[in-house]
């Protein structure tokens, strides 16, 4: 892929760039808001990394800039303030997703993939978690080289706890996510439809978490 | 006794109550006085009247002592040449005033001496009773001003407690702020006498905002400034880990490693402390307690994961409360990091919510050593760590943890996991509900809050 890197701190920059480098991506660097407008406006790049805080022109003044010229390029935000009122504005100004300072590349590298892939418009894409595969085509699921067939109900579990890895699904979430409103849900059908996924594909598949629910494991790292 | 109202009641009532006192004893003392006066200036004026325009009757008086006097309040008693009868006066005793003893009861008597054709005269009155009419005189001058003291002291006491209401109520607005609540009093409708006072706190608030918002600014460069570096650090070292690395060079590089993960997880703890430390505006928001219970859960997965620990969730149901999102995820990762990484591999750690007597109960139990009962006050402290213990930790978890919950107005409670034997750490936070300003606030907010949340996770 071929990203702009926007990030006005030289350490971080390169570190970053040689990182995204041997992930085999093409990366631009820009430290500053005027220079990345102009980059993104000549170039078409599969992805941008917006850090926040830039001298002058500021991250959120360049996201809202390069909305406002329909710029629909993919865009991550890079912040080191973890304050909520930050993330949800660089949301709500059209960034795709936001990751917090000090970060992992691989947490970056998975970001990156899900919004690109988001914005690709590429139908059902393959949803993984590292270790456990969903192929929405064809409702097929494998660890390992293992493939299994899922049934439907199956399957939407698996795909719900797969959209985002680490996250705990409650039952109630997982059977609004299963069934149809006007569909009887019998009392213990959850646990038996992860029974089944997991006999499937192994028990590590699914974690349990006593009293609050289901995840699948985020990428470990 | 610290109350300026009850002293100045006090100190006024209690001259008021002297001053009618010393006003009452003079008046009774002038009235007293006047009144024998007065009453021996009547005696000088029957004896003048009588020894100057002796009636018959007088003359009659002289035949027999008896007659003399009738038992009222002045007896007249002319004087012959063979001495008074009544009195037993003598025939030449002088003009003036003197004090008779009859038949051991005291007179007071006036003598007219005779002389150029006058009838020499005495004229007496009953000591008793001249004394009780001086007295009745002297009481009725100073009773009312004695009766005026206690009216006094009451007047005194409302009109100072009308007069201290704007003090009053500038101390229960100032009592009654959140610590954050850095507002301006109004000097508006205050006495001029307390104008200077609010002046003053007015001045020593707007110095207290700008020195947070000092803080305040300076935890947020910080925290920029700093983890940018660190950011940058963890991702050279992951770069180099990438690359085929030589075995003694990987040796080598594996401290480095977890040491630049070591200054990450603590300037991240140092922050939050600075952070959570800064007073908060006061908040309504409505923090969903399942939401924030999960995403500290969520947030420790993997970690409990590498050491194979459990984590065990019971009493979850969905529950509000009036508090940031932020502040209780802190607290339940905080305690939840601190369990897992006491907790030995393959133990379970515990989390409980409840809501009793209108407080939220949140209860982290691990099964490790524990905090020893005469520990347990210190390990709030920053930086202070159980002497023995693994020492993998920041020490500012509980510090933290302290902080948020001090903001929330909750209590936080330590003990032994099970008692025989004594192991493992029991934390406690009980929150109080504020159950008006939830249902305030619920409504609007809950099913606003909730669809940011599908929406962040859609």
């Amino acid at each position: 892929m071929r990203l702009l890197l926007i990030e006005d701190d030289k350490m971080l920059a390169d570190a970053l760039r040689q990182a995204l480098h041997d992930a085999r991506h093409a990366v631009d660097w820009v430290e500053d808001g005027l220079s990345a407008l102009d980059a993104a406006r000549s170039h078409a790049y599969d992805a941008v990394l917006l850090d926040l805080s830039l001298p002058e022109m500021s991250g959120i003044d360049v996201l809202r800039e390069l909305r406002r010229s329909q710029c629909a390029v993919a865009l991550i935000i890079i912040t080191a303030r973890d304050s909520v009122e930050d993330r949800v504005g660089g949301l709500d100004l059209g960034a795709d997703d936001y990751i917090v300072k000090p970060f992992d590349v691989d947490e970056l590298l998975a970001r990156l993939r899900a919004v690109v892939r988001r914005k690709s418009g590429a139908a059902q894409p393959v949803l993984s978690n590292g270790v456990v595969s969903l192929d929405p085509s064809t409702f097929e699921a494998s660890v390992e080289g293992r493939v299994a067939v899922l049934s439907p109900r199956e399957f939407s579990l698996l795909h719900a706890l797969l959209q985002k890895p680490g996250m705990i699904l409650s039952r109630h979430i997982l059977e609004e996510k299963i069934y149809g409103w006007n569909e009887e849900v019998e009392s213990n059908a959850v646990e038996f439809l992860i029974y089944g996924v997991r006999r499937k594909l192994g028990s590590e598949a699914i974690k349990n978490v006593r009293g609050l629910g289901w995840t699948v494991p985020r990428a470990k790292t | 006794m610290k109350s300026l109202q009850v002293r100045l009641s006090l100190a006024v009532s209690a001259v008021a109550a002297v001053l009618a006192l010393l006003v009452g004893l003079w008046s009774f003392e002038e009235s007293f006085g006047q009144a024998r006066e007065r009453q021996d200036q009547r005696l000088k004026g029957i004896a003048y009247l009588f020894s100057r325009y002796p009636p018959a009757s007088v003359r009659q008086l002289r035949s027999g002592p008896e007659a003399r006097y009738d038992g009222g309040s002045v007896a007249v008693d002319p004087i012959e040449p063979s001495g008074s009868h009544f009195f037993k006066l003598a025939a030449d005793v002088p003009s003036g005033y003197r004090t008779v003893d009859l038949n051991g009861e005291p007179w007071r008597v006036y003598v007219r001496a005779g002389g150029e054709g006058r009838q020499p005269m005495a004229v007496g009155q009953r000591a008793v009773i001249r004394d009780r009419v001086a007295l009745n005189a002297g009481l009725w001058t100073a009773v009312p001003v004695l009766l005026l003291a206690p009216l006094l002291c009451g007047i005194n006491f409302i009109l100072v407690r009308h007069l201290m209401k704007p003090l009053a109520r500038l101390s229960r607005d100032l009592d009654h702020r959140t610590d954050s609540d850095l507002t301006p009093l109004s000097a508006g409708n205050q006495p001029s006498e307390v104008v200077p006072m609010v002046t003053a706190i007015n001045d020593l608030m707007r110095r207290l905002r700008r020195a947070l918002d000092a803080q305040r600014r300076f935890v947020a460069n910080a925290a920029h400034e700093l983890r940018s570096p660190l950011s940058a650090l963890t991702i050279q070292i992951e770069n180099v880990y990438r690359l085929p690395l030589d075995r003694e060079v990987a040796a080598r590089l594996e401290p480095l490693r977890l040491g630049i993960l070591r200054a990450r997880a603590l300037t991240e703890q140092l922050l939050a402390l600075a952070q959570v430390q800064v007073p908060a505006p006061p908040t309504a928001a409505v923090c969903d307690v399942e939401n924030a219970v999960r995403a500290a859960i969520e947030d420790l997965l993997p970690v409990a994961d590498v050491r194979d620990i459990q984590i065990v969730v019971a009493g979850l149901q969905p529950t509000s409360i009036v508090a940031n999102q932020v502040d209780l995820v802190t607290v339940v990762r905080n305690l939840l990091s601190n369990a897992i990484q006491y907790s030995d591999v393959g133990a379970v750690v515990e989390v409980a919510v409840w809501v009793s007597e209108a407080a939220l109960c949140i209860q982290v139990k691990d099964y490790g050593r524990g905090i020893p009962v005469e520990e347990r006050d210190r390990v709030f402290d920053p930086f202070y760590r159980i002497a023995g213990s693994r020492g993998q930790g920041t020490g500012l978890g509980l510090s933290i943890v302290k902080t948020v919950v001090e903001r929330l107005g909750a209590s936080i409670d330590l003990d032994w996991s099970t008692r025989t034997p004594e192991k493992g750490l029991k934390v406690e936070i009980r929150i109080p509900l504020r159950l008006g300003l939830l249902e305030q606030c619920a409504r609007p907010l809950v099913p606003q809050l909730a669809s940011k949340a599908a929406l962040s996770r859609a």
